[in-house]
C-alpha cells in the first residue's frame, strides 16, 4: 500500500536547486532504500520530506494528504520521524530529557508509560539514563537518536545515514535494529545510506538517485543484480 | 573628594541587580535568535516610561507599575520578533542584516519614547526629561526599598527560570530549541512558539529593569541606549552561551563600573571628577579583557584544561 507520494518535487536549499523532478512512491511497512553517489540529493530528499528544504514546486502527500511546505513540528505530529545524520540528538540534556523531548507532542501518561518501552528495546541506554550524550560512545548515541524517533509511536521512521561514522561491526548492529523496526513494528522505514550493498539488502525498494535525479526506482534486488548501475554508482562489482 | 565605600556599594547592587534583569534577557534572546538586539536598552525605557505613568500621573505606589511593565516590555520585544527578525529569519538573512535591523527598531522606539516624553510633558505638565523617582520609594529600616527589592526580583527570576528550565516540559523544550532548532522541529516541539515566549520574557525582564531604574538613576528617553553598552559588556564577560552567566556578568561588570568610576574619581591629579562621563570605557574594557582572556565568557572557561595547564607549568 502506498503511504507517501511524491510529485514532480523540485527542491533545494535557497536559491540553489539540489532535486529535479522527483517522483516516487514509498511502500507502507516497507524498508525504502534511497542510494546515490555524494551529492546526489538522497539527504535532501528525506529533509524535503519533513520541510526543512525549500520546495520551489511539486508536492509531497502522506496517506492522500498534501504535507508540502508543512513546518516540521506539524509534520511530526502525523507520525512521522526523521533521523538526521548529525545533530540528531540534543547533547546538552540528558539521556532522559532526550527521551522526554522526543515525546514532546504525547500526554504525560504516554511518555511515562512509552520510556520504559522503549528502554527495554535499547537496554544500553539505561545505564547511561541521567547522564548526557557527550559521555556516550558513537553507537550508544546512534541508538538513543533511534529510540528518541521510537518514543513518538511514528509509522514512517526516516534515516539519515545512521551508519555514518560507526565501525563497521556497529554499523551491523545499527542496521539490524532499522531491520527489527519495520519487522517487529510494521514501521514503514526510509533509509539512506552510503553503505549501498548491506542497505539493499534488507531494503525491499530502491530509489537510485543521479545528480539529483532518479536512475531507478525498484525492488532493491533488482538494483543489486544491476551490474551496469551497480559498478557505475554504487562500487557494486559486477560479478 | 573620598571614596564612599559604603554609598558606593549601595549604588553597586542596585544598578548590578538591574544590569543582571537586563543582561539574562539579552542573553536570552541571543541564545534563540544569535542577534544582539541593539533595541533592548530602549525596551528597558519602555518600563522607565511606565514607572513614571504609574507615579506621576496615575499617582499610584511605583511598585505597582512593575507588572505592567513587565507586559509592556514582553509585548515590545514580541512584536520586534514578530514583525522584523521572523520575517528576515524566513528569508535566510545573515546575523549582521538581524544586527543592523534591530538597530532600526532600535531609532523607531527612540522617537517613539522621545514622542510620549514630549507628550507626558506638554498635556500633562509633569518632568519627562532627566527625572528622577527617588521620591516614591518606600523606606526600611532607613534604606530605600530598591536597594532590598532589586536583588531580590534577581534572586526570584534567577530560581524562577531554573526550575521553568529544568523542572518543566516547556522550560526542557526550551533547552532543546536553542541547542538545535530544526532538531526540536523534528520531535513535534513548534520552535517558533518557544522563541515568541523567549523573546517576551527578555522583553518583560527589561521593562522589569527599566520599572525600577528612576528609583536610584536619572530617566530619560536615551536611558536605555547609554545602558546598552553594561548590558552587551555584562553579556560577554558572564558568557553569551549560558543563561546563567548573565547573572555573574551583571554583577561583575556593575560592581567593576561603579567602584572603579567612584574610585578613580576619588583620587588626585591627574584623576579626579572630570572623569565620570569617561564611565562607559569600564564596560568597554571588560568586554575587551573578556574577549581577549575568554571569548566564550566566565562561564566558557574550561576550569579542568585549565587546572591541568596549571599543573604542567608548575611541574615544568
Amino acid at each position: 500500500m502506498r503511504l507517501i507520494r511524491i510529485e514532480g518535487l523540485n527542491a533545494g536549499y535557497g536559491k540553489f536547486q539540489v532535486l529535479f523532478d522527483i517522483s516516487t512512491n514509498i511502500d507502507s511497512k516497507k524498508m525504502t532504500v534511497i542510494v546515490g553517489p555524494n551529492g546526489s540529493g538522497k539527504s535532501t530528499i528525506l529533509k524535503s520530506i519533513f520541510g526543512l528544504t525549500n520546495i520551489y514546486s511539486g508536492g509531497i502527500f502522506l496517506n492522500g494528504e498534501q504535507i508540502t511546505r508543512m513546518s516540521p513540528h506539524q509534520i511530526a505530529r502525523r507520525g512521522i520521524a526523521y533521523v538526521p545524520q548529525v545533530g540528531n540528538i540534543f547533547s546538552n540534556l540528558t539521556v532522559r530529557e532526550n527521551l522526554m523531548m522526543s515525546g514532546y507532542t504525547l500526554k504525560r501518561e504516554e511518555v511515562r508509560a512509552k520510556i520504559p518501552e522503549v528502554l527495554e528495546y535499547y537496554p544500553v541506554l539505561k545505564e547511561c539514563y541521567n547522564r548526557r550524550p557527550s559521555t556516550m560512545s558513537g553507537g550508544e548515541r546512534q541508538m538513543l537518536a533511534m529510540s528518541m524517533a521510537l518514543m513518538r509511536k511514528p509509522h514512517v521512521m526516516l534515516f539519515d545515514e545512521p551508519s555514518a561514522s560507526l565501525s563497521p561491526k556497529i554499523s551491523a548492529q545499527v542496521l539490524d535494529e532499522i531491520k527489527k523496526l519495520r519487522d517487529d513494528m510494521g514501521i514503514t522505514v526510509v533509509l539512506v545510506e552510503q553503505n549501498a550493498i548491506d542497505s539493499l539488502k534488507c531494503g525491499d525498494r530502491a530509489v537510485l538517485l543521479v545528480s539529483g535525479r532518479v536512475a531507478f526506482d525498484g525492488p532493491a534486488q533488482e538494483l543489486l543484480g544491476s551490474p551496469e548501475l551497480g559498478s557505475m554508482y554504487l562500487g557494486i562489482k559486477a560479478a | 573628594m573620598v571614596l564612599d565605600i559604603i554609598s558606593a556599594f549601595k549604588d553597586a547592587i542596585v544598578f548590578s541587580s538591574l544590569l543582571t534583569l537586563l543582561t539574562i534577557g539579552m542573553t536570552l534572546t541571543y541564545l534563540t535568535t544569535k542577534v544582539p538586539n541593539f533595541a533592548h536598552g530602549s525596551i528597558a525605557t519602555v518600563g522607565i516610561y511606565f514607572a513614571l505613568i504609574t507615579t506621576k500621573l496615575l499617582g499610584l505606589n511605583i511598585y505597582l507599575g512593575l507588572l505592567p511593565s513587565f507586559f509592556a516590555g514582553g509585548v515590545v520585544a514580541i512584536l520586534q520578533y514578530i514583525v522584523i527578525l521572523r520575517p528576515l529569519s524566513k528569508r535566510n538573512a545573515s546575523i549582521t542584516t538581524m544586527m543592523v535591523a534591530t538597530i532600526a527598531f532600535d531609532f523607531l522606539l527612540l522617537s517613539g519614547l522621545n514622542i510620549l516624553a514630549d507628550y507626558l510633558s506638554k498635556s500633562f505638565l509633569i518632568i519627562s526629561r532627566y527625572f528622577l523617582l527617588k521620591g516614591f520609594d518606600f523606606f526600611l529600616m532607613g534604606e530605600r526599598g530598591v536597594l532590598l527589592i532589586s536583588p531580590i526580583l534577581v534572586i526570584a527570576i534567577t530560581i524562577a527560570l531554573y526550575l521553568l528550565l529544568t523542572r518543566t516540559k516547556f522550560g526542557v523544550a526550551m533547552r532543546a530549541t536553542i541547542e538545535n532548532p530544526p532538531l526540536a522541529g523534528t520531535v513535534g516541539i513548534n520552535a517558533d512558539l518557544v522563541y515568541i515566549v523567549s523573546w517576551f520574557v527578555a522583553g518583560g525582564l527589561a521593562g522589569l529593569a527599566g520599572c525600577l531604574l528612576p528609583l536610584w538613576f536619572i530617566g530619560n528617553p536615551d536611558t536605555g541606549t547609554f545602558i546598552l553598552i553594561s548590558i552587551f559588556a555584562a553579556a560577554v564577560t558572564g558568557g553569551l552561551y549560558n543563561i546563567y552567566g548573565a547573572i555573574i556578568g551583571g554583577y561583575t561588570v556593575g560592581f567593576a563600573e561603579i567602584f572603579l568610576i567612584r574610585y578613580l574619581a576619588s583620587l588626585s591629579d591627574p584623576f579626579g571628577a572630570w572623569i565620570i562621563p569617561y564611565r562607559p570605557v569600564i564596560p568597554l574594557l571588560a568586554m575587551v579583557i573578556t574577549l581577549m582572556l575568554a571569548p566564550r565568557g566566565i562561564t566558557g572557561i574550561d576550569v579542568k584544561r585549565l587546572r591541568s595547564m596549571f599543573r604542567r607549568n608548575r611541574n615544568a
